[in-house]
């Protein structure tokens, strides 16, 4: 057993990893070791399991075996407790400068039980310039037993100053096929819905694995895909429109309200609230000002996952026209929405190619738009009655 | 041509208050009577909490070369250091020949040791505090004097109602009347002819315009907003687009409901359904269409940004290129010819 058996379809990237790991036990031991080196970059699309990655490759280096997967370190990295091993993941939208520079101190300890002191830091195109000059730092004078596993979708989103100073590695879209083949064997999923699930979340493992499993999940995607062939008349527009953005906030707050309360309540729990005695005042003061610290990273985690929701909205919508694309051309091409394909072939049926790639290009400018700070309620208006069809509505109505 | 006041001769002026624009006057009226006595009469100005502004003064008040009457303007003297407050008592006990002193402070208690100081010395006072209401309008009377010119009450009330109260915009806009009108007496007709509408553009003042169809309403209403108000982009958008979603379901409601019915669904109160149905009778739902399309445009204009190709996040704007970008999507929407 290898701490790297649940990547599927990149044996090239764990065999790289697996010579670091090699290597690094020469180096840690004072010999040559040249596959080993103290930063890397990881990259590949969502779903590729870059975290996966990072963590199978962090788990090797602290592990004594060289990631058997089965010892303390191994099981340690695997529950997020190793005292080596740090995860860092972002809440908010982007990394901040404070939040950086503390990592770089405490990227400067030693390691405590293992050779190799690792830092996995996921979505490092989430780093602005200012954030990233941080980094640098550490990344061009390296603490002499720390590694640094930066994760990111492509290597364009990373910084080149960063980039330059890490080696790279490059993880490819698993196929359907092997994620299929993943839900059903590590969570039990029906192949059926396994199958249907990694088409429809367009092989992102994550989404198709909430696809697979959540009913509530798969009613909001439905009702998404509806949209296109229920815009008959401008106020439908309107009125979809607000209906995605208010279930977006519904889903956003879902999310974020459990999270919010456990942090307050953390807070509240470290400053001792309801103690008595001297200096309480000093301390009540502390806490309010942490407490409002917390109340910004909430607020900006919750804007994080609203675009999240927003962007999986315009996702969805993307590869409903997609599919549409493919009807209209001809294309042998399985479809992402294999069941909708009545609704795809009637509104394929009533325009050609030229009027769905404007369709497309629309969702990419709303997209662009609501990243733009444009208020997302006139976004999604603007792009509903850019997909509206008159002629669609002859038919339909 | 305005009238000399006391504080013009005098050679040592204190000016106490916020209101800029009586401050203002206070040194024009002193730089005017020592231009009077000296035509190559120099004006420098100090700015007292500056570092440097001891050395300035101790060289402002020495003799000059050739002799030019000098007129200091020491600038919030509630930021004065010790030294400062020395050099300009002495100043004020001796003051040299060539030189005339206007000394300012904002009021309040800052500084206010040195200030109580400086009025022991009998220095000429010029209050220039925020005028109250009451004493706006005279204000006001009195600047229509010094143009030689009077105005009816109710052109001070118009003026007042369509300007707000800042004293410098009302004295700036009685010069402007004085300098554009004829009249021996300015009523509120010819206020209103240059100023109505200027102070208080409401969002619904823009989304009226918008959805009654008068783009050139829109366009003056709107750069009014934007010139008195330069945060006014982004809520002036958001009025015309809530002005949109009631139009729309307005328009989109069965025909046959009851006002009482209609007012709640459409989310106005019921008078207001009167106005929605004359905007109705003007669009076409596709215009309305591209309204939404072209609406989203001026949000993203409004936030400083337009798409670029080239630049993800878009190509950020100058505040000048964000009005010209909203005006011409706000001018693209159209309603049909009647």
């Amino acid at each position: 057993m290898s701490v790297f058996d649940s990547l599927i379809g990149q044996e090239h990237a764990v065999e790289e990893m697996k010579h670091a790991v090699t290597d690094a036990a020469k180096v840690a031991i004072g010999e040559r070791g040249d596959a080993m080196t103290h930063a890397w970059l990881i990259t590949g699309p969502p779903g590729s399991g870059r975290s996966t990655l990072a963590l199978a490759f962090a788990a090797s280096l602290v592990c004594p075996n060289g990631g058997c997967g089965e010892c303390i370190d191994c099981r340690n990295v695997a529950a997020g407790v190793h005292p080596d091993v740090e995860h860092i993941v972002p809440e908010g939208i982007n990394y901040k400068v404070d939040a950086t520079r503390n990592l770089i101190e405490r990227a400067s300890l030693l390691p405590t039980r293992s050779p190799w002191h690792v830092i996995v830091v996921e979505d490092v195109d989430r780093f602005r310039i200012d954030a990233a000059s941080t980094l640098l730092k550490s990344l061009e004078e390296p603490p002499p037993a720390t590694v640094w596993l930066l994760c990111a979708p492509t290597v364009d989103d990373v910084f080149p100053t960063i980039r330059s100073r890490c080696r790279h590695v490059a993880l490819t879209s698993p196929t359907f096929a092997s994620i299929t083949q993943q839900l059903t064997t590590r969570f039990g999923i029906d192949p059926a819905m396994a199958a249907w699930a990694t088409r429809a979340a367009q092989g992102h493992i994550g989404r198709a694995r909430a696809l697979a499993t959540d009913e509530n999940v798969r009613l909001r995607r439905k009702q998404i895909l509806d949209i296109p062939t229920n815009l008959r008349v401008v106020s439908a527009c309107f009125d979809q429109a607000n209906k995605i953005v208010a279930s977006a906030n519904a889903d956003a707050d879902a999310i974020v309200t459990p999270l919010d309360q456990e942090d307050d309540q953390d807070i509240r729990t470290a400053f001792g609230e309801g103690a008595e005695g001297k200096g309480l005042k000093t301390v009540e003061r502390k806490m309010k000002s942490a407490l409002k610290d917390l109340d910004d990273r909430a607020k900006s985690r919750r804007r994080r996952v609203l675009s999240d929701q927003y962007d999986r909205v315009l996702l969805d919508l993307t590869g409903y026209y997609r599919d549409v694309l493919v009807v209209q051309s001809g294309a042998n091409v399985e479809l992402v929405n294999e069941e909708l394909r009545e609704s795809i072939e009637r509104v394929a049926s009533v325009d050609d190619e030229s009027a769905t790639l404007r369709r497309i290009a629309a969702i990419t400018e709303a997209r662009d738009q609501i990243v733009a700070n444009v208020n997302p309620l006139n976004a999604f208006e603007s792009l509903l009655v850019s997909l509206r069809d008159p002629r669609l509505t002859a038919i339909v109505g | 041509m305005a009238k000399a006041s006391a504080t013009d001769q005098a050679h040592v002026v204190l000016a106490v208050g916020k209101e800029a624009i009586l401050v203002q006057r206070v040194i024009e009226g002193v730089m005017s009577s020592a231009r009077k006595a000296d035509p190559a009469a120099v004006r420098q100005d100090i700015v007292a909490s500056n570092e440097s502004a001891a050395g300035e003064l101790a060289n402002a008040l020495s003799p000059s070369l050739f002799g030019e009457l000098t007129v200091i303007v020491v600038q919030g003297i509630d930021g004065a250091t010790d030294d400062v407050g020395a050099i300009l008592l002495t100043a004020i006990s001796e003051l040299p020949e060539h030189v005339r002193l206007v000394i300012t402070h904002p009021g309040g208690v800052k500084g206010k040791k040195l200030l109580d100081t400086i009025r022991k010395a009998n220095v000429l006072e010029a209050a220039c505090g925020e005028l109250k209401a009451k004493d706006l309008e005279a204000a006001l009377i009195a600047e229509f004097r010094r143009h030689n010119r009077k105005a009816t009450a109710g052109a001070i009330s118009a003026l007042q109602a369509s300007i707000g109260s800042g004293l410098g915009e009302l004295l700036a806009a009685v010069s402007q009347l004085c300098a554009d009108t004829e009249a021996e007496v300015i009523d509120e007709v010819e206020v209103s002819q240059y100023y109505a509408g200027v102070v208080g553009v409401m969002g619904w003042d823009l989304s009226d315009a918008m959805w009654n169809a008068q783009p050139v309403e829109l366009l003056e209403k709107f750069r009014w907003a934007m010139t008195n108000d330069s945060n006014a982009a982004v809520p002036a958008v958001s009025a015309i687009t809530s002005g949109l979603r009631s139009l729309i379901k307005y328009a989109s409601a069965p025909a046959n409901m009851s006002e009482n019915e209609l007012a709640p669904l459409v989310g106005v109160p019921p008078w207001k359904l009167r106005f929605l149905r004359a905007q109705k009778a003007k669009w076409h739902p596709d215009q309305l269409a591209a309204a939404a399309r072209l609406l989203a445009l001026a949000d993203r204009s409004s936030k400083g940004t337009v798409y670029d190709v080239a630049i993800p996040g878009g190509r950020s704007l100058e505040s000048s290129q964000t009005l010209y970008h909203m005006e011409k999507e706000f001018m693209a929407i159209r309603a049909p010819k009647e």
